[in-house]
């Protein structure tokens, strides 16, 4: 219960900055997908039910704050959320590196994904090719700064708030990249 | 039946939720232009959150300002006062434009167009996505905001309303991949569809024997419903005709300044 109450806390934080500090920061066009490498977080270290449901509702949250179709993202993290657990299921999440490799991995992932959708279900969204050719490259820079910043500020938080200690995340042991 | 449906669980659920997500998803895509009752609650019980954001930055940004770049300030002093002299001259000027053009247009029994009113807004938020382009401003269904009015600033044209809630709208930037209005250059009317591509439009089937040259304005055709005849919507910046096909290739340049949008009119359906 307590674990849960953290990672709900932990992810209405990222919810948080992604939605009210990030287009303050960062330009109209490019700005870290926090909520991708939350995705990638509950693929990691959520249970199988729990993170989801949790990645479903993160999507359409998404879709609010984006202004697109109600559950385009949703569908997007959500399958987003099966295609990295069934990948990461057979190697050591303690390490850091295969999560730096999923989040770029996800960043093309939902990029394709996204474009699919709209392209396919969409007639007017031709134009989102031209922003996913431009933009892949900055933005899976951007969500691997901001995946490398969140691990180091979680492992910190673990190990130096006791009532942190529970958020589930990588070996303590680890250092990074 | 039960052995297999717990052996399989984790399988029956992510089809599930898949379909459920792909039929929950192409269900809202039926009614894209009507604001759903989550939409309106996550951005009503955001709102004030988010215009607090919007507070504590510009308080932080102005103190910033006042007084971490006193260095600055007697040149800037200087340079606005003089760019305000300036103004005020062009402004006269300008009045004086104004007063002889609506002399004209009640000559010519133009004043039936362009008669809409018009609500001015601030924008207050910004798209926290990358991958698509909408702002968020502070007039909602209240003020008599409804989806699809054409949203615009003295520049030239802003968007449209995409999604309602009582006191906030969400507005589609015309740079939006999913954006497309109709619109003509101004000098010779040829037509064609102006698209978003993120950062810059492109204008689309318009027939490449057409004389068009980069610097034309592109205004609005006033075709589709939304937008009125006549607003400016960009400059061509980029003219490409190929060696066969029926059209040729133009980029531009918005008019409008997306990086600045502060304040901005909802242009609304009733007459003035």
């Amino acid at each position: 219960m307590r674990r849960l109450l953290l990672l709900t806390v932990f992810i209405a934080t990222a919810v948080l900055v992604q939605t009210w500090l990030f287009p303050r920061m960062f330009p109209i066009s490019w700005k870290p997908d926090l909520f991708l490498v939350m995705v990638v977080y509950l693929a990691f270290f959520a249970s199988f039910f729990q993170g989801a449901l949790a990645c479903f509702a993160l999507g359409c949250l998404m879709d609010v704050f984006g202004g697109n179709v109600l559950g385009l993202y949703g569908l997007v993290y959500a399958a987003l959320f099966f295609v990295i657990r069934i990948l990461v299921s057979p190697i050591n999440i303690e390490t850091t590196f295969p999560f730096y490799y999923m989040v770029a991995l996800g960043t093309c992932l939902e990029l394709i994904l996204i474009a699919f959708l709209v392209v396919f279900f969409s007639p007017r969204g031709g134009g989102v090719w031209a922003l996913v050719t431009f933009g892949l490259f900055p933005q899976a820079g951007l969500n691997l700064v901001a995946a490398f910043v969140l691990l180091k500020g979680l492992q910190a938080l673990r190990r130096k708030a006791f009532w942190a200690a529970d958020l589930p995340g990588p070996s303590l042991e680890e250092s990074g990249l | 039946m039960l052995d297999w449906l717990r052996k399989f669980r984790k399988l029956v659920f992510a089809v599930i939720l898949l379909v459920a997500a792909l039929l929950f998803y192409s269900y809202h895509l039926r009614y894209r232009n009507q604001t759903t009752f989550f939409e309106k609650t996550v951005l009503e019980v955001t709102a004030p959150l988010q215009k607090g954001a919007d507070y504590f930055f510009h308080t932080a940004g102005r103190w910033w300002d006042s007084y971490l770049w006193l260095v600055s300030t007697a040149e800037q002093n200087r340079l606005l006062l003089e760019e305000n002299r300036r103004l005020r001259a062009r402004l006269q000027e300008l009045d004086e434009v104004a007063l002889a053009n609506e002399r004209l247009q009640r000559l010519l029994e133009f004043r039936d167009t362009m008669q809409l009113s018009a609500l001015v807004a601030q924008v207050f938020a910004e798209d926290s996505t990358s991958w698509f382009r909408t702002v968020v401003i502070n007039k909602g269904s209240a003020d008599g905001v409804e989806e699809g009015m054409p949203v615009m600033v003295a520049e030239g044209v802003v968007g449209r309303i995409l999604r309602v809630a009582p006191s906030e709208s969400r507005v589609l930037l015309v740079t939006d991949p999913s954006s497309a209005l109709g619109a003509l250059v101004q000098k010779n009317r040829a037509r064609g569809i102006i698209r978003g591509q993120g950062g810059y439009l492109t204008m689309e089937f318009t027939l490449r024997q057409k004389d068009i040259q980069v610097g034309d304005l592109i205004v609005t055709s006033g075709g589709g419903g939304v937008f009125p005849s006549g607003l400016p919507v960009g400059h061509v910046v980029r003219v490409g005709r190929p060696s066969y096909g029926l059209f040729q290739s133009v980029t531009v340049l918005p008019t409008a300044d997306f990086f600045r949008l502060e304040e901005v009119m909802v242009l609304r359906r009733e007459q003035k």
